[in-house]
């Protein structure tokens, strides 16, 4: 599945895509909120890992953008952020996320959710549920 | 009794009244009475000295016509002083005893006059005379008059008696008022400024001295009292503000490093991510080729990163419940499977150092209403830290339910063999930061943060954490709280339920 990676961070995303491909799909990295849309307007991904602080358009307007869009408004989005506090994560569930994982990365939290998310019939159940 | 209570209850100012009328009141009543008395003896004897000139007049007159008589001429002496009004009866009695010459109601006085009364009798007076011829006694002589003027006089005299009273005593009355009135009047306005200061509060205005009395010097103290009370408020008032003003400082410090600390908790989170999630890709990419030869290196970075992000998440936690940010959320749990998952998550570090662990039989105890997070997270840290400070031993979970202050709790007793606390560490034991020996940090590892939010989330939970320990032979530690949930039906329980039932399906709360 092609999944969207947006972090302004260049070691983040390059982790994050080159874990992504060893579990055999396919990233694609934007550095910011704009270039998260545009992209995710342009591949339509399964999947988004989207950092939440991010210059020029942050990850909660670009979540709220893509929710509003047709087509992609569907698509599952999963905050991955380094602000730890429950109100942080409230916060990226009211801008439209479905799950949240915080940084640093869990590898195995990480594997369960590709999993999840490319298996056949996940769009039956959300779990909002990211772990603690 | 009733009178002695009547007039407690009068005010000051009518007491003062009173007692100023009363004295006056005593002395001219006295001064009357003496008057009077006075008034009426002497009036008293002049009326009867002028009956007595009168008689004695006559008696010398009447010696002639007694001696030869001649009663016609003793009627015609006698005839004006018989007309007279007050005249009651006349009686001229010659030596023998015999009636000479008589008026009036002779006859109602004769045992009198045979007594020989002289002066006043029942109300009349009697003026007697001897009738002379040279100096033999011939006969004798009795005038009985009613005193009128007397009478009359005595009347006068009470009525100005009475006159003159009602008037003094007014004047009494109203001078004594206006006296008590100006004597009262400090004193009213000392009653009114305590009364303005006790509504108001206000200690600003001060009375007017004018005199140098008792109660001038009263107003005066009272006034330095004033000034003295302000004085000690102004100083508790300024001492209160910089209180304040130090509390706030404090709170905003507070604030100030909870931000700091969250804030720190992101920065640090930012480079350790590349740290655990490179050497994870890396060790992930080694193994997918089968090279194993620097994997064990790598782990070692890899539990570097993993024992940081504790520390770091340690340091998160007590920020967080310093600063009151920590939510719980409670639910009903299964007691075997919180202690299963703890276990787990303990994993090898339960027997590195050689210990072994036993966990009491717990079939008998079924749901306890807890945050599984930090349940698990307070068990982690009390089951950790036995079998990091015990070498060799043994490290043992109880968990039993026992009476606590009238609650029912589950008790979770971790007990081990280990180095044990002296009464002085033990004493230090949950201050953040403080481990028991700042040796023991260097020995041992950790940020000391482990208990101290161990004991915060069993207080937040209505429990608490209880010692144990003795140098050298091992802890026990008891993490104790509530089996059920609080009964009252407040806010905060019904959100618990709500939470309970979020995370009794199959999605949990969000926010975990």
């Amino acid at each position: 599945m092609i999944v969207l990676i947006a972090d302004d961070v260049p070691d983040n995303s390059d982790l994050l895509s080159r874990l992504v491909r060893l579990h055999g799909h396919d990233p694609v990295i934007a550095a910011n909120g704009v270039e998260a849309l545009a992209l995710a307007r342009q591949h339509r991904p399964d999947l988004i890992f989207m950092d939440m602080s991010m210059p020029v358009m942050s990850g909660y307007e670009a979540t709220r953008a893509i929710r509003q869009t047709p087509d992609i408004s569907e698509t599952p989005i999963i905050a991955f952020t380094a602000h730890a506090m429950a109100a942080d994560k409230e916060a990226c569930f009211e801008a439209g996320c479905d799950k949240v994982m915080t940084k640093p990365i869990d590898i195995i939290q990480l594997r369960e959710l590709l999993e999840h998310f490319a298996s056949p019939g996940r769009h039956t159940h959300i779990d909002p549920e990211a772990g603690a | 009794m009733r009178l002695t209570k009547r007039f407690q209850n009068l005010s000051l100012q009518q007491k003062m009244t009173l007692a100023g009328a009363a004295s006056s009141v005593l002395s001219l009543v006295s001064a009357s009475i003496l008057f009077a008395l006075v008034t009426w003896s002497s009036v008293r004897h002049d009326i009867r000295s002028q009956g007595q000139a009168t008689a004695e007049f006559l008696a010398t007159n009447l010696s002639a016509p007694l001696m030869f008589e001649d009663v016609q001429s003793a009627k015609d002496i006698l005839m004006p002083l018989a007309q007279s009004d007050n005249i009651v009866a006349i009686a001229l009695i010659d030596s023998g005893g015999n009636m000479f010459v008589e008026y009036g109601k002779r006859a109602n006085f004769d045992y009198l006059i045979d007594r020989g009364t002289d002066g006043y009798e029942r109300g009349y007076l009697f003026n007697r005379s001897t009738v002379m011829a040279g100096s033999e006694k011939i006969g004798e002589f009795v005038v009985i008059s009613y005193p009128a003027a007397f009478f009359e006089a005595m009347r006068w005299l009470a009525a100005s008696i009475a006159l003159i009273l009602l008037v003094t005593v007014s004047v009494a009355v109203v001078i004594s008022r206006h006296l008590a009135g100006r004597l009262i009047r400090p004193v009213n306005s000392l009653a009114q400024s305590m009364e303005h200061v006790r509504k108001s509060g206000d200690l600003t205005k001060r009375i007017d001295v004018h005199s140098d009395d008792e109660v001038g010097r009263l107003t005066k103290r009272y006034n330095e009292l004033l000034g003295r009370i302000s004085e000690n408020e102004a100083t508790l008032q300024k001492a209160l503000d910089e209180l304040i003003e130090a509390r706030d400082v404090a709170e905003a410090a507070n604030v100030a490093k909870s931000q700091f600390l969250a804030n720190m908790s992101h920065e640090l989170r930012t480079p350790l991510n590349s740290v655990i999630g490179y050497s994870s890709l890396v060790k992930m990419t080694l193994e997918g080729e089968g090279n194993t030869s620097v994997v064990t290196d790598l782990e070692r970075i890899l539990r570097s990163g993993q024992h940081l992000l504790g520390l770091i998440n340690e340091i998160l936690d007590l920020s967080k419940i310093e600063a009151g940010r920590l939510e719980l959320e409670m639910s009903q749990l299964s007691i075997e499977r919180v202690i299963q998952e703890t276990i787990a998550t303990l994993g090898p570090a339960a027997t590195k150092n050689g210990n072994t662990l036993t966990i009491a039989d717990t079939s008998d105890l079924q749901m306890i209403w807890a945050d599984p997070i930090r349940l698990r997270q307070c068990l982690l840290n009390l089951l950790s830290n036995a079998c990091k400070f015990t070498d060799r031993g043994t490290v043992e979970l109880k968990v039993f339910p026992r009476e606590i202050d009238g609650v029912t709790c589950v008790c979770f007793e971790v007990s081990d063999t280990g180095i044990g606390m002296s009464a002085d560490q033990i004493a230090k034991l949950f201050n953040p930061f403080v481990q028991a020996d700042s040796s023991v940090t260097r020995q041992f590892g950790g940020t000391g943060l482990g208990l101290s939010i161990t004991r915060r989330l069993a207080q937040m939970m209505n429990g608490d954490v209880l010692v144990e320990s003795e140098l050298g032979k091992g802890s026990v530690f008891t993490f104790y709280i509530p089996e059920d949930p609080p009964r009252d039906s407040s806010d905060t329980s019904s959100s618990s339920v709500l939470s309970r039932a979020d995370s009794s399906s199959t999605n949990k709360g969000r926010a975990a």
